[in-house]
C-alpha cells in the first residue's frame, strides 16, 4: 500500500545532533553512545575526459566546481559535519585506460571548504570513468570511528568503463555498514543508464546546471537534517489506535535493522513521531502476530513523514472450563495457532493466557490428549475471542511390566492411538480430556498375542483414574 | 478385497499351542478378555436341501435325491455321535406342493438343531418327496432364524441343490443379509451337476462353490465341506517390512466389523516362540477392516476368512524409529515435537523429547517446540534409528527495576522474529530458551515516547544461565 507522507514540520540544521543519538541506539546494538554523531561527506567527482564536454552553454567540469564550491562553503560553519574530496580519471590520460587512477584529494577535517574549493580548480578532467574501484578505495577514506554517518555523493556524467560491478560494491559497503545509501547525481545522463545507478543508491540526473544545483541542495539537506516520521496502527476502521508494538526499521538496501521502537501514544493520545535517518530507505515491519511489513518508505527531509500501517487487531484467549487442579500435570497445554489455511504455525499459545492477532481467521490445534481442532475461529477488532476446553482428568497407569501398547480414543466406534505408551516405563501420568477410551497393552515377553489386555475406561473431568496392569 | 493364503502346515499344531495359552495365562495371571480368543463352544450346521421336481433323476445309479438322503444321514449319525458339540439341522424346500402349484414359498425347517438327531434325517427324508420349484433366496432368508440365538455358536449353511433359483429371488442380496447379521459362515452350495463353471458363476456371491459330478464325488465334497465347516478357523498378520518380510510387529491392531463397524478384537501383535507371527483365533463369520495402530495407521478392508483353515492376513507397515534427544540429558523432558508427514499440514504425533517412537518410513516434517521453535525435516528408514538432537535450554533471567513491555527477538540474516514477549514484566523473569544470540528489545510500559525504547543483546549458552539487568 502507498504511505501518503505529509509535509509539516521544518526542522534546522541544529536537529541532526539530536538525531544522532537514536540513530546509534539502533546501528550500535550494544550500550547508547554517547557525544554527538559526525556525519562525513565524501564528495567523489567524476574527473574523466568527457567532463570537459560543454553542457548548455558552460563546460561540465566548470559547472561541476562552481557548484560544488558554493556547497562546500555553506557547509563549513556546520557543527559536527567534516568534507572531503576524492576524484577519479583525473590523473591519467584517455589513452592509457588507467583503470587505478583515482585519489583522495581531501581528507576529513573540520573548516576545510578553502582546500577543496582550491583542489577543485586543479582537477583536469582526462582519463576513464573507474566509479566500482574509487567506491571500494572511498571505503578507506572513512577511517574507523564511533559515531559516525559516513555518506557519499558520486557526481558523474558516465557509467562504469573499468568492467567494475559499481552496483556489487555499493551494497556490499553498505552491508557493513561502512557508508550508508550512496547519493548519484548524472550529469545529463542518457536515460537507459538510470537502471545502472539506481541499485548503487539514490539517483538523480540533473537535465542542465540549475537543475544539478536543486538536486544538490536536496540531496544535502536530506543528509545534514534528521527527519521525522509518525507510524500510525490503524485499526480495522483505518483510525490510528493499535499501539505498543515493536517495529523494525530496517535499511531497504543493507537488510540491517537500524532502528526499533515500541510504538506508543504521546499525551495527546497521537502516535509518537520518531526521528530517523533520512539517507536510508526503510522498510518498516511491525512485530504484531502475525508480523506485518510496509516496504520502501522513502522519507522526505525536512518533513514530518506519516506513514500509516493496518494492524487491526483483537484478542485470543485459551481457558479451561475448570481450574487444572492436578500438578503432577507438568506440561501447560498448548495450542498451534495459525493462520486459516496458511501451512506453518504463526504461534504457540499456552492455556491461560490471552493473546493478540491480527483480525482475521485462525486455525488452532490444541495439544491436548487427544489433540483438538478448532477452525476458522475470528478474531474481531479489540475484541476478545475466548475459547474454553473441557477440564481434563488424570490417568495413571502403574505396569507390573515393560511393555508394547497405547491409549486410544473411542469415538462413533473407531479406535484412534492417541498416545504410544512408553516401552519401559512402569508408570505413566496422562492428562486426557474427557472421553471414552481404550487401553491396549501386552507385556514385553509375552509370546501369545492372546495375553493382550484391553481395557475400555472413561475419564471425567477433574478426576483421577488408575490402571494396574 | 484381501486374498487369503491357507498354511496348512500351522493346523497340526494348533492343539498344542491352545493348551500352551492357558498355561501362560495362569502363570501370568493376565486375563485374556473373553473377546480376544474365539472358542465356539457348539457349531451348527443347516442343510439346505433341494428337494424340486428335478431331484428325482438319476444320478449315476440312483436318484440325487436318494444320495443326498443317505449321505446326509450318514454325516449326521456319525459326526453327532463323536462330537456332542455339532449338532444339526434340516431345511428343504420344493418338497410340499407339486411343480404345477409354482409355489414359490415351499420351504420348511423339517428338523430343528439339536443333539443327536441323525434317526430324524431317516425318518423326514423317507416321508418328503422332491416335486416343486427351487426358491433358493427364500429358502436362505427363513434359514437365518432357523438357528436359535446364541452367541457362543458357529453356524454354518450347507446348500445342496441339481439347479439354479427359479422363482425369481435374490439368492445373492439375502446371502449378504446373513453376513451382516454375522448369522452363520457364508454358505458352501454343493450342486449336482450343474457344472463348475456355471455354478460358480452363479453362485459366486452367495457362497463357495463345490461342484459333484457322481456319487463318489458328491460324498467327497460335501465330507470337505462339513469339515471345513467345523474346523477351527485360525489366522495369523504378517506385518510387512519394506523388504516384504514378517518382521514387523508390538503394534496395536483392531478388527473391526467390515458392515457394522463394530469393534471385534484389539491385539498387540506379537512374534510366538519361533519369531514368527502369533496364531490368532477369531471368528470365521463375516468380513473384516483390519486397522494396524501404526504411526500413521494402515487399514486393509474386506477381510474373509477361509473356514477351517489358516488364514495369512499381510499388512504393509514398514517402520523406522525416531529418536528425539536433547543435547547431554536424559529422562523426563517437557519439550514437544509435532510431527507432519512431509508437506503435509495435519499434525501426525506429538512426540516429547528423550523419547523413541516408530513410525511408517517415509519423510516427515518436525515442528519442535522449544522457544524459539526449531523446523526440521528427516527421513525414516526402515529399522534404523534416526537421531534428531536440539541443544539443551539456557536460562535467560532478567531484571528490571521498573515495568517494561519487553520483546525477545532472534536474529535472522538480518531479520528479527520475534521469540517471546514480556506484556508487562515483573521484577524478574526467567525464561528457557535455546542458544544463541538474541536481542531483547523493551520500553518502560507507561511511556509517551517511543525513543524510550532500547536494545540490549544477550548470549545465551546451554544449560547456563545468563542474566541480563535492564
Amino acid at each position: 500500500m502507498a504511505a501518503p507522507f505529509f509535509h509539516k514540520i521544518v526542522h534546522t540544521l541544529g536537529c541532526c545532533m539530536v538525531a544522532a543519538t537514536f540513530i546509534t541506539i539502533a546501528t550500535a546494538q550494544p550500550p547508547k553512545p554517547s557525544g554527538p554523531v559526525v556525519t562525513r561527506i565524501l564528495f567523489l567527482l567524476d574527473g574523466s575526459g568527457s567532463m570537459m564536454n560543454k553542457w548548455g552553454s558552460q563546460v561540465k567540469i566548470n559547472v561541476a566546481r562552481n557548484i560544488l564550491s558554493e556547497i562546500v562553503d555553506s557547509l563549513d560553519n556546520v557543527n559536527n559535519v567534516e568534507l572531503a574530496l576524492r576524484a577519479y580519471g583525473h590523473i591519467s590520460p584517455k589513452g592509457l585506460r588507467d583503470c587505478k587512477d583515482t585519489r583522495l584529494e581531501v581528507n576529513f577535517g573540520r573548516k576545510n571548504a578553502t582546500f577543496i574549493k582550491n583542489k577543485l580548480k586543479m582537477i583536469h578532467p582526462k582519463g576513464t570513468t573507474p566509479i566500482a574501484y574509487s567506491l571500494e578505495q572511498a571505503a578507506r577514506d572513512f577511517t574507523k570511528r564511533a559515531n559516525t554517518r559516513n555518506i557519499i555523493i558520486l557526481i558523474t556524467d558516465g557509467e562504469e568503463s573499468c568492467e567494475g560491478d559499481p552496483c556489487a560494491i555499493s551494497k556490499e559497503m553498505q552491508r557493513h555498514n561502512i557508508f550508508l545509501k550512496p547519493f548519484i547525481i548524472g550529469l545529463g545522463l542518457e536515460l537507459e543508464t538510470k537502471e545502472a545507478f539506481e541499485c548503487m543508491g539514490s539517483f538523480y540526473n540533473a537535465a542542465s546546471a540549475s537543475d544539478f544545483q536543486m538536486i544538490m541542495k536536496n540531496v544535502i539537506k536530506r543528509v545534514v537534517n534528521r527527519t521525522s516520521i509518525k507510524v500510525n496502527l490503524l485499526d480495522i476502521y483505518g483510525k490510528a489506535t493499535e499501539t505498543n508494538a515493536n517495529m523494525t526499521f530496517y535499511d531497504n538496501v543493507s537488510g540491517l535493522a537500524r532502528y526499533n521502537y515500541y510504538h506508543t501514544q504521546n499525551q495527546r493520545g497521537e502516535s509518537d513521531t520518531l526521528s530517523l535517518d533520512p539517507v536510508n530507505t526503510y522498510d518498516i515491519t511491525v512485530q504484531t502476530i502475525p508480523p506485518v511489513t510496509e516496504k520502501n518508505i522513502e522519507l522526505k527531509p525536512e518533513e514530518s513523514n506519516i506513514v500509516n500501517i493496518p494492524t487491526p487487531q483483537g484478542f485470543l484467549e485459551l481457558k479451561l472450563q475448570g481450574e487444572t487442579v492436578f500438578d503432577n500435570a507438568n506440561k501447560k497445554i498448548k495450542a498451534l495457532v495459525r493462520k486459516k489455511d496458511a501451512f506453518r504455525t504463526t504461534f504457540v499459545q499456552e492455556f491461560d493466557t490471552r493473546e493478540k492477532y491480527l483480525v482475521g481467521n485462525y486455525d488452532l490445534v490444541f495439544l491436548t490428549l487427544p489433540r483438538i481442532k478448532m477452525e476458522n475461529i475470528s478474531i474481531g477488532q479489540s475484541r476478545t475471542t475466548t475459547l474454553q476446553i473441557a477440564t481434563p482428568g488424570v490417568l495413571t497407569v502403574v505396569k507390573n511390566y515393560e511393555g508394547y501398547g497405547g491409549i486410544f480414543e473411542e469415538k462413533d466406534n473407531k479406535l484412534r492411538k492417541i498416545h504410544a505408551l512408553n516401552v519401559q516405563s512402569r508408570k505413566e501420568t496422562l492428562v486426557l480430556q474427557p472421553g471414552h477410551y481404550r487401553l491396549i497393552f501386552r507385556p514385553k515377553y509375552m509370546k501369545k498375542t492372546s495375553t493382550t489386555v484391553d481395557k475400555v475406561f472413561e475419564i471425567k473431568s477433574a478426576t483421577s483414574i488408575t490402571i494396574k496392569l | 478385497m484381501l486374498v487369503l493364503l491357507s498354511n496348512k502346515a500351522s493346523s497340526a499344531r494348533r492343539g498344542i499351542i491352545i493348551s500352551l495359552f492357558w498355561l501362560f495365562c495362569a502363570v501370568f495371571s493376565f486375563e485374556a478378555g473373553a473377546q480376544n480368543i474365539y472358542y465356539p463352544k457348539v457349531k451348527r450346521i443347516l442343510f439346505l436341501l433341494d428337494a424340486s421336481g428335478s431331484m428325482k433323476e438319476d444320478f449315476g445309479g440312483k436318484s440325487k435325491y436318494q444320495l443326498a438322503k443317505a449321505l446326509l444321514y450318514h454325516i449326521a449319525d456319525s459326526i453327532g455321535r463323536m462330537n456332542r458339540n455339532v449338532q444339526f439341522g434340516l431345511r428343504m424346500f420344493g418338497h410340499q406342493s407339486p411343480k404345477s402349484a409354482h409355489d414359490c414359498k415351499d420351504s420348511k425347517l423339517e428338523i430343528p438343531f439339536s443333539s443327536n438327531n441323525a434317526y430324524l434325517f431317516r425318518q423326514v427324508m423317507e416321508k418328503a418327496t422332491p416335486q416343486g420349484w427351487t426358491p433358493i433366496a427364500y429358502s436362505i432368508f427363513l434359514a437365518a432364524n432357523d438357528f436359535p440365538s446364541d452367541p457362543n455358536a458357529l453356524n454354518a449353511i450347507i446348500l445342496i441343490t441339481d439347479g439354479l433359483e427359479n422363482c425369481d429371488g435374490d439368492p445373492c442380496a439375502t446371502a449378504i443379509l446373513l453376513q451382516k447379521k454375522r448369522i452363520s459362515l457364508k454358505p458352501f452350495i454343493v450342486g449336482l451337476g450343474i457344472g463348475q463353471q456355471k455354478g460358480e458363476d452363479y453362485f459366486d456371491c452367495v457362497g463357495t462353490y463345490y461342484d459333484a459330478t457322481d456319487q463318489q464325488s458328491f460324498e467327497n465334497v460335501v465330507n470337505v465341506v462339513v469339515s471345513q465347516a467345523l474346523n477351527t478357523t485360525t489366522a495369523q498378520v504378517n506385518l510387512m517390512d519394506v523388504y516384504n518380510q514378517p518382521t514387523e510387529t508390538d503394534v496395536e491392531m483392531t478388527f473391526y466389523d467390515n458392515y457394522s463397524g463394530a469393534i471385534r478384537y484389539n491385539f498387540v501383535h506379537t512374534m510366538n516362540s519361533q519369531g514368527l507371527p502369533d496364531t490368532l483365533y477369531i471368528d470365521p463369520v463375516g468380513k473384516y477392516d483390519l486397522t494396524v495402530h501404526s504411526i500413521p495407521s494402515v487399514t486393509v478392508s474386506g477381510i474373509e476368512l477361509v473356514p477351517g483353515k489358516h488364514n495369512i492376513i499381510p499388512v504393509d507397515v514398514p517402520q523406522g524409529n525416531l529418536k528425539l534427544k536433547i543435547e547431554g540429558s536424559v529422562g523426563f523432558s517437557n519439550i514437544q515435537c509435532v510431527i507432519r508427514p512431509s508437506e503435509e499440514k495435519d499434525i501426525l504425533y506429538v512426540q516429547d523429547f528423550n523419547t523413541e517412537q516408530k513410525y511408517l518410513i517415509g519423510n516427515y516434517d518436525l515442528e519442535i517446540l522449544t522457544l524459539p521453535r526449531i523446523y526440521r525435516s528427516m527421513k525414516i528408514n526402515q529399522s534404523k534409528t534416526t537421531e534428531i538432537q536440539v541443544p539443551k535450554a539456557g536460562s535467560l533471567v532478567i531484571t528490571a527495576s521498573q515495568p517494561y513491555i519487553a520483546g525477545i527477538y532472534s536474529n535472522h540474516e538480518g531479520r528479527l522474529e520475534r521469540v517471546y514477549e514480556f506484556k508487562k514484566m515483573g521484577k524478574r523473569e526467567t525464561l528457557d530458551i535455546q542458544p544463541g544470540t538474541y536481542t531483547v528489545i523493551y520500553r518502560p510500559l507507561d511511556a509517551k515516547e517511543a525513543v524510550l525504547t532500547q536494545t540490549k543483546v544477550i548470549i545465551v549458552e546451554p544449560s547456563k544461565i545468563a542474566k541480563l539487568n535492564l
